[in-house]
């Protein structure tokens, strides 16, 4: 056969079905628009009887169609009205859904085919604690191969106080290549409540890099001053992302007593952490290192200098003084530019104030 | 003689159908990786869903807003930058040397004063004049500075904003709310590898925008943008969902991306004294971080959309093309070692490989084709199965590829209002193939005429501002 008029036929074929594909795809947008106003009619029906349930002062009014609670949109309709009530109107809506069984049916949707409904089903279950719930999640989180509703499962546990494991968090973290923000604020909240579990979970041989300066850091959101101790020593490790994570811990911890340690960073050789130890030094207020500081307007890196500046004009007058001295000093022009910036802004701040 | 010329012709004719074979057979196995992933990555979460997941952790951005005397457009874009849903942002618009008012018109409508910023001498670019803050609006930030070009006011821009990440956006462009939502996605996911993300830029012409919110989605009423509507589809849904897949995105578009800016200012920033900063960012950034053997991700994500205002007359779509054309070569030029090289993986080998057959031959073959097959056949020097075979190959493979473009597109993110929309959509991608097509590849052989004469001009583009659409 004459491969050009082959080229030709193929060309032929493939014209023929896309036009073809296209056409369905037209007749399937045709039906979709038409389902979509039914849709849109039931999401109202669904809004209304939830305005209905809470706004009902004595909680009897007759619900419209019971079976209204069983649609798959009922999770994502949730979710988007409790963001508008707060404090006791939330906690009423919640406890009338439950006297609905709306929980029930949310857990029941944990098994729906389509995964947005699952996603949104775990996400509305975090303002429904109980065994039932935890239980429920539970499952979902271990049997669930998609990460997004993993990770969402994980959030409704904290979220309803059944506190997942710290080696089970870990796990996760670890599939995720360890390092995902969502998980991160999850331990900072686990470090809460799990603060002896987490030091335990570091004492054990082998934990990876990452995971450690994940657990170093949500440590400094656990309020427990015995960490400290442990985020020090780790501010000789080897390796500098843990250094930087301790030096995190540590200014969220903002305990006074840490101040010698996270000095003693500011002649780190890597710059990441000499520049995490000013800001750990800035969060915790202390400008007995003011001087040592200052010495790092004119660190070969920028960042480092900008956490300086920073650091210092946020230390009051004597951190503005150390500012005025570095500007107009001799011999340094990356310090003198620096500071010389640093106390523009400020001054500029200060006459918008 | 006749029978050499007829020899000559074969040859020619089987040269460019060959050249075109590959090109679509690059582009078909693009529409395939694309399907893949559209159909692997799963229905779009809504943004309340989007807040509620990220918001407390999603990192602070800085967007940064290059304008040239965009008078017209300025304030109408900066209004719907100040309605992005993103719980930590600033805006920092830098205006290049305006010879307009679009500094007077900035400083009537957001109330700016004179201020001073602590910046990082980094990236290289013009002196800074003054720096503005709005009096009303905390996270406006106001640079103006010396005229320099759009990398030059991008790298004035990185340097004073503070932000661990930055997003490049257009003076002329919308963003939709939620857009910083859904592009810092893949940052929340994998914070450590991620350094930049771009997203899908659809044409605005037709849609009703007020106060810088689209209100209504419409297709555009006049001939040019509807063509350029099924260009964009398939240059956004296609190529870069695949190249995506293959961690080998060699553009970005700059007019909605977002970066990492420590990354950024490792490699020194927007390089000057190129028309095409954008791609040249991204092929500079993955050259540096292949040669320092760093693993890093660059990706593309559909679902955030940025509107922009496209060219509605043939000259101004011209001079637009020709650029991004020259824009390309420039960047081939400074990287072109990369190509078709092992050392530099998959993006060498096949993003930066297809550069150089779809991107820096392409247009040459294609013309050369155009040109030279209507005349062959006019006079009888080219036998019917040649010229069938590439009329398939430039117009029926085309056909193809831009409808599977457009289905792809109503499979997965339907963001077509209507069905008859969908049917006019599909009727402009036949359209396109019998004429545009041919006349864009024209538009880059001029692009390769200027860069061979070495012209720097951006070339005029009218705007007519949103409202007026």
């Amino acid at each position: 056969m004459n491969y050009l008029i082959l080229i030709w036929q193929i060309a032929c074929v493939l014209v023929l079905a896309s036009l073809l594909w296209m056409i369905t795809l037209i007749l399937l947008r045709i039906i979709r628009t038409h389902r979509q106003s039914l849709y849109t009619k039931q999401r109202q029906q669904i809004l209304e009887a939830t305005a209905q349930i809470l706004w009902d002062e004595k909680g009897e009014a007759a619900i419209p169609d019971e079976t209204l609670w069983k649609s798959p949109m009922v999770p994502e309709v949730f979710l988007e009205f409790v963001a508008l009530v707060r404090g006791e109107e939330r906690d009423r809506l919640v406890a009338r859904m439950v006297r609905y069984r709306v929980d029930d049916e949310f857990r029941r949707l944990l098994r729906h085919r389509f995964r947005f409904v699952r996603h949104a089903a775990v996400e509305a279950l975090a303002y429904f604690p109980g065994l039932p719930t935890a239980k429920a999640v539970d499952s979902l989180v271990e049997r669930s191969a998609n990460r997004d509703l993993r990770i969402a499962g994980i959030r409704t546990l904290v979220a309803v106080g059944a506190y997942p494991t710290v080696p089970d968090v870990m796990r996760e973290f670890s599939k995720l290549n360890g390092s995902t923000r969502s998980l991160q604020s999850v331990l900072s909240k686990l470090a809460l409540h799990r603060s002896r579990d987490i030091l335990e979970y570091l004492g054990r041989p082998g934990v990876p890099d990452l995971e450690r300066a994940a657990l170093l850091s949500a440590l400094g959101g656990s309020a427990d001053y015995s960490v400290l101790g442990i985020l020090e020593a780790a501010l000789s490790s080897d390796v500098p992302l843990i250094r930087v994570a301790a030096l995190d811990g540590l200014a969220s911890l903002e305990h006074p007593d840490a101040a010698p340690a996270i000095a003693s960073c500011l002649k780190d050789t890597d710059w990441s952490v000499r520049a995490g130890a000013v800001k750990a030094l800035c969060e915790i207020s202390h400008d007995t290192y003011a001087a040592q500081v200052a010495d790092l307007l004119s660190d070969p890196v920028w960042l480092v200098q900008f956490e300086a500046a920073q650091a210092l004009a946020d230390m009051g007058a004597s951190g503005r003084e150390l500012l005025e001295v570095s500007a107009i000093s001799k011999g340094n022009e990356s310090a003198n530019r620096t500071a010389a910036l640093a106390l523009a802004e400020l001054s500029a701040m200060e006459a918008v104030q | 003689m006749m029978e050499s010329v007829f020899i000559v012709a074969k040859y020619v004719g089987l040269v460019v159908i060959f050249a075109g074979l590959v090109q679509y057979t690059t582009y078909f196995i693009q529409l395939l990786l694309a399907a893949f992933q559209l159909a692997k990555s799963g229905r779009a979460a809504k943004v309340d869903a989007l807040w509620r997941r990220y918001s407390d952790s999603a990192p602070p951005i800085a967007i940064l807003v290059p304008a040239y005397n965009e008078e017209k457009t300025i304030v109408e874009s900066l209004s719907s930058l100040m309605a992005i849903q993103y719980p930590n942002y600033e805006v920092i618009i830098i205006n290049d040397g305006s010879s307009d008012a679009t500094l007077e018109v900035l400083k009537d409508a957001f109330n700016l004063v004179e201020t001073s910023r602590l910046y990082s001498p980094l990236a290289p670019h013009q002196p800074i004049k003054t720096i503005y803050r709005s009096q009303h609006q905390k996270r406006l930030v106001v640079i103006d500075k010396a005229n320099g070009g759009k990398a030059d006011a991008l790298n004035a821009g990185i340097n004073v904003s503070r932000a661990p990440l930055f997003c490049c956006v257009d003076a002329d462009s919308v963003l939709e709310p939620d857009a910083l939502l859904r592009t810092v996605k893949p940052f929340m996911e994998d914070p450590e590898r991620t350094i930049a993300v771009g997203g899908t830029v659809r044409i605005a012409n037709g849609s009703v925008i007020r106060n810088g919110q689209i209100l209504k989605v419409q297709l555009p009423k006049k001939m040019l943008p509807l063509l350029q509507t099924v260009e964009y589809l398939r240059a956004f849904l296609m190529t870069r969902i695949a190249w995506s897949r293959l961690n080998t995105v060699l553009i970005i578009s700059g007019a909605f991306g977002l970066f990492r800016r420590d990354a950024v200012l490792k490699v020194g920033g927007y390089s000057l004294g190129t028309v095409g900063e954008d791609m040249e960012l991204v092929v500079k950034l993955h050259r540096t971080l292949i040669e320092q053997k760093q693993d890093y991700r660059i990706r593309f994500i559909p679902e955030p959309v940025c509107w922009t205002e496209a060219p509605e007359t043939l000259s101004v779509l011209r001079n637009q093309r020709a650029r991004w054309q020259r824009g390309t070569l420039e960047t081939f030029e400074r990287h072109g070692m990369m190509a078709l090289n092992p050392r530099y993986g998959l993006v060498g080998v096949l993003g930066f490989g297809n550069v150089l057959i779809t991107d820096v031959i392409g247009p040459v073959v294609d013309a050369i084709g155009f040109i030279l097959f209507p005349i062959l056949a006019f006079t009888g020097s080219l036998p019917l199965d040649y010229f069938l075979a590439y009329i398939a190959v430039t117009s029926g493979f085309g056909l193809a590829i831009s409808v599977g473009s457009l289905a792809l597109e109503e499979a997965q993110l339907r963001r077509v209002p209507k069905a008859s929309d969908l049917a006019l959509l599909t009727a402009i991608c036949v359209l396109e193939n019998l004429g545009y097509r041919q006349l864009n590849s024209l538009w880059r052989v001029q692009g390769w005429v200027q860069y061979l004469k070495r012209s720097g001009s951006w070339g005029v583009m009218t705007r007519k501002g949103f409202t007026a659409s």
